[in-house]
C-alpha cells in the first residue's frame, strides 16, 4: 500500500470537494480517500498493484482541477 | 484546466459583455443584447459543461450539471438573457468565493509559508562551499550549511559550528536556544547567530514543523457531526433537485419553472457555511497558540463541565529549580563545587536543576574528577572526590550513615538535597517546581465563564499536592495517584455524568488524556501526550485555557448562524418561487449573496482578534 497526497490548486466551491472525493473513492484499489477542502489536498491510500498513483492525478485532472504536486509515500 | 487558469480574465470579459448587452437593450439594439448574452453563456457555460461532463463520467451529479442543463434549456427556448445572467452570476460567485476563501485560509497559508523552501547543501561537514538546492531534493543524511539569520531547513543534528536558534515556531519559547555539536535543530526555526553545519535526520513533512502544519491542516478540514450530516444531505440533494425539476417540468409543462428550480437548487451556502466557520475559528485559534485537532474538539470544549488538571508540568513548570540553600560547614563555593561534581555524572532531574544553579552562581563548569560513584536506590549517591568520602542525597541517606541533619528550615513541599563530606553535614538545599505564571487568574477566569468543577490530580503525595496549590480555587485535590488511577478517576467522573476534560503533559498522562471526553496537552509536554490530546496549548500557559473556551464558543455560534442563514435562504427562495416573486436570475443573485454572507460572517472570527 502507498500513501498518496495530491496537492491541488485552491478549491473554491464546496461541491468540487464531494465530486473529487466520490470519483477517487470509486477507483479499485483506493482506500480512505479524503479531500481536504481548506488545505486543497487529496489524501488516499492506494494499492499500487491495482492502480498507479499517477492515475489518481489524471482523474482529478479530468474533473477539471489542476494537480500541482503528487507525493507518494510507503504507507 | 485552461478555464480555471483564466478565471479572472473570463469574469472580466463576461462583465464587459453584460454591460454591452444592457447598452444594446436600452438603445434598442436587440441583436447586441442577444449576441452578448449568448456570448456570456458560451464563455462561462462551456467550462461548466466540461466539468459537469467530467463528473458525470464518474456517475456524479454535480451542481455544474444542474446549471448546465438550465443554461442549455434556456437558450433552446430563446431566453438568452436568463442564460447569460445565470452563467455570469455563477462565475462571479465562484470567483468571489475563491477570493474571500483565500483570506480565511490566510492563517494556514502563513504557517505553510514559514516552511523552508531551499537549503544550502555541502558535501562534507567542514566544507563551506555550498550549492543551493530545492528542499525536496534533500535526503536524510545530507550535510547542510545554515547561516546567520536564515531558517534551519531540516530536523537534524549539528556536526560543526555553533550558534543560537530562535525556536519560537516549534516550542513557543522565544529565548534563543544554544546550539553546538550534537545539538538537535528543528526545521522552521531561525538561526539568530553563528553558523552551523547540520546533518539532516528528518526532512519535509516528517519534520516536527511539517507535522505541525499537517495537524492544523487536518484540523481545519476535520468535520463536526453537524457537518457530516450536511454532507450526507447534500449528496442526495443534487440528484433530488434534478428529479424534482424534471417532475415539475413534466407535470406543469412549464419549462421555465423547471429550469428555475434547477438553478436555485444548488446547495452552496449550506455546504460552505460550516467549513468556513471551522477554518476561520481553528485558524485564528492556532495563531494564538491553541492548536485544536479538529472542529469537533472545539465543539466538545463548549460542552465540558469538569476540568481535571495534572500537577507537575501542567500547573507547575515541570522544571525544578533550586530555592533555599543552607551552608552548614566549610566554604559555600567549595561545597557547591563538590556537589556539582557528583551531580555532573547524574541524569536525575534534580541534578539538572543543581547544575544550572551552580553555573549561575558564577562557578562556570569547573568540576572535580570523581571515583567509586555508587547509586543508593531511592536515597542518593556515594562517591569519592579528592580522596574524601562524599554523600549526596536525601535525609534518609544521611540518617542511615549516622549523620544528623536538621532540615526543618527547608520547605516541606520541595525535594531536599544534602551534602556530607567525610561524615560531616556541609550543605542542604531545596529543589522545587514552581507554579506557572497566571495559574490563579486562569482558574478565576474559567469560573467566570462557567460553573466548572475544578479538580487536581497528582502522583505526588496528598500533602505535597495540597500545599502546592494552596490558595488556588480547586474543588478537589487528589494525590498519591498512579497513571492508571488518573484514568480511572476520569472514568468515575464520566460515569457520574460529567463531561470531563483532562489537562496534562506527561507520558504518564496519556491514558487520562485519551479517556477524557477532551484531552488538552501542554506544548512543552511529551510527544505521547501531544499525540493523544485533542487540543494543544503551544505556550504551555494555563491562561490560554479560558481563551480557548471563548474561541470555541464563538466558533460554534458562528457555525449555527451560518446554518440558519443558509436554511432561511433556501426557504425564502422556494416560497418566492412558488408565489411568483423570484425568477431565475434574481434567485441566482440571492443564492450567491447568501454564500457571500456566510463567508463574511465566518471571517468575523478572524477579525475579532
Amino acid at each position: 500500500m502507498k500513501k498518496v497526497v495530491l496537492k491541488l490548486n485552491d478549491l473554491s466551491c464546496p461541491s468540487c470537494m464531494s465530486k473529487i472525493q466520490k470519483a477517487v473513492s470509486q477507483q479499485p484499489g483506493v482506500k480512505d480517500a479524503v479531500v481536504m477542502f481548506n488545505a486543497g489536498k487529496v489524501k488516499a491510500e492506494v494499492d499500487e498493484k491495482l492502480i498507479a498513483p499517477e492515475k489518481l492525478s489524471s482523474i482529478v485532472n479530468q474533473l477539471g482541477y489542476q494537480v500541482e504536486k503528487i507525493i507518494v509515500k510507503e504507507a | 484546466m485552461f478555464f480555471s487558469q483564466h478565471k479572472k480574465g473570463s469574469v472580466v470579459l463576461m462583465t464587459m459583455l453584460l454591460i454591452a448587452a444592457y447598452l444594446g437593450r436600452f438603445s434598442g439594439l436587440d441583436w447586441l443584447d442577444d449576441l452578448s448574452m449568448v456570448a456570456i453563456a458560451v464563455i462561462g457555460g462551456l467550462p461548466l459543461i466540461v466539468r459537469a461532463a467530467g463528473a458525470l463520467r464518474f456517475k456524479i451529479i454535480s451542481i455544474e450539471l444542474l446549471v448546465s442543463i438550465a443554461v442549455v434549456s434556456a437558450i433552446a427556448i430563446g431566453e438568452y438573457s436568463e442564460a447569460g445572467i445565470v452563467v455570469w452570476l455563477f462565475s462571479i460567485g465562484d470567483f468571489l468565493e475563491a477570493v474571500t476563501l483565500k483570506k480565511t485560509r490566510k492563517s494556514i497559508q502563513e504557517l505553510v509559508d514559514l516552511a523552508p523552501k531551499t537549503a544550502l547543501k555541502i558535501n562534507q561537514p567542514h566544507e563551506r562551499v555550498f550549492s543551493e538546492v530545492d528542499i525536496d531534493e534533500i535526503e536524510k543524511g545530507d550535510y547542510l550549511l545554515v547561516k546567520t539569520g536564515s531558517q534551519i531547513p531540516v530536523d537534524g543534528r549539528v556536526v560543526d559550528g555553533s550558534g543560537y536558534a530562535d525556536q519560537a515556531s516549534i516550542t513557543g519559547e522565544s529565548k534563543p536556544s544554544r546550539k553546538t555539536i550534537d545539538s538537535s535543530v528543528f526545521a522552521g526555526t531561525i538561526l539568530t547567530s553563528g553558523t552551523l553545519a547540520v546533518q539532516a535526520e528528518k526532512v519535509g513533512e516528517d519534520t516536527t514543523f511539517g507535522k505541525l502544519i499537517e495537524l492544523v491542516e487536518e484540523a481545519q478540514d476535520s468535520q463536526t457531526k453537524t457537518q457530516r450530516l450536511i454532507d450526507r444531505f447534500s449528496k442526495f440533494y443534487t440528484p433530488l433537485v434534478l428529479a424534482i425539476a424534471a417532475a415539475v417540468g413534466l407535470i406543469t409543462k412549464d419549462l421555465r419553472l423547471a429550469i428555475t428550480i434547477l438553478v436555485l437548487g444548488c446547495p452552496g451556502a449550506l455546504v460552505i457555511g460550516v467549513p468556513i466557520s471551522t477554518v476561520a475559528g481553528i485558524g485564528s485559534a492556532a495563531k494564538q497558540g491553541m492548536i485544536a485537532k479538529g472542529s469537533a474538539a472545539l465543539d466538545q470544549l463548549t460542552k465540558i463541565d469538569t476540568l481535571v488538571f495534572d500537577k507537575t508540568g501542567t500547573l507547575t513548570t515541570g522544571q525544578p529549580s533550586v530555592g533555599k540553600v543552607i551552608n552548614f560547614n566549610g566554604s559555600l563555593a567549595e561545597n557547591l563545587k563538590i556537589l556539582a561534581s557528583i551531580e555532573h555524572e547524574s541524569d536525575h532531574p534534580l541534578a539538572r536543576a543543581i547544575l544550572e544553579y551552580y553555573q549561575k552562581s558564577g562557578q562556570k563548569d569547573a568540576v572535580y574528577p570523581i571515583s567509586n560513584s555508587q547509586i543508593v536506590d531511592g536515597r542518593g549517591i556515594k562517591a569519592t572526590v579528592n580522596g574524601q568520602s562524599v554523600l549526596v542525597g536525601n535525609e534518609r541517606l544521611l540518617k542511615e550513615a549516622g549523620i544528623a541533619a536538621n532540615t526543618s528550615q527547608l520547605s516541606a513541599t520541595s525535594s531536599h538535597v544534602l551534602l556530607a563530606v567525610n561524615e560531616e553535614l556541609r550543605l542542604a538545599l531545596e529543589v522545587s517546581d514552581q507554579l506557572r505564571d497566571g495559574v490563579k487568574d486562569a482558574l478565576h477566569d474559567l469560573r467566570k465563564l462557567k460553573d466548572y468543577q475544578l479538580v487536581l490530580l497528582s502522583g505526588d503525595n496528598q500533602a505535597v499536592a495540597e500545599k502546592t496549590v494552596a490558595g488556588l480555587d480547586f474543588d478537589l485535590v487528589v494525590g498519591d495517584l498512579l497513571p492508571v488511577d488518573k484514568a480511572e478517576f476520569i472514568k468515575k467522573l464520566q460515569a457520574a455524568g460529567h463531561q470531563t476534560a483532562f489537562i496534562g503533559d506527561g507520558i504518564n498522562d496519556s491514558p487520562a488524556l485519551s479517556i477524557a471526553d477532551l484531552g488538552i496537552a501542554m506544548g512543552s509536554g511529551t510527544e505521547a501526550a501531544i499525540e493523544v490530546a485533542d487540543i494543544i496549548l503551544v505556550d504551555s500557559s494555563p491562561t490560554q485555557l479560558p481563551i480557548a473556551v471563548k474561541y470555541a464558543k464563538k466558533m460554534m455560534h458562528n457555525m449555527y448562524e451560518n446554518i440558519t442563514i443558509a436554511l432561511l435562504t433556501v426557504l425564502l427562495l422556494f416560497i418566492g418561487l412558488f408565489t411568483g416573486y423570484v425568477y431565475m436570475a434574481s434567485g441566482m443573485l440571492v443564492h450567491e449573496l447568501s454564500i457571500l454572507i456566510v463567508i463574511l460572517n465566518g471571517m468575523r472570527l478572524i477579525r475579532h482578534n
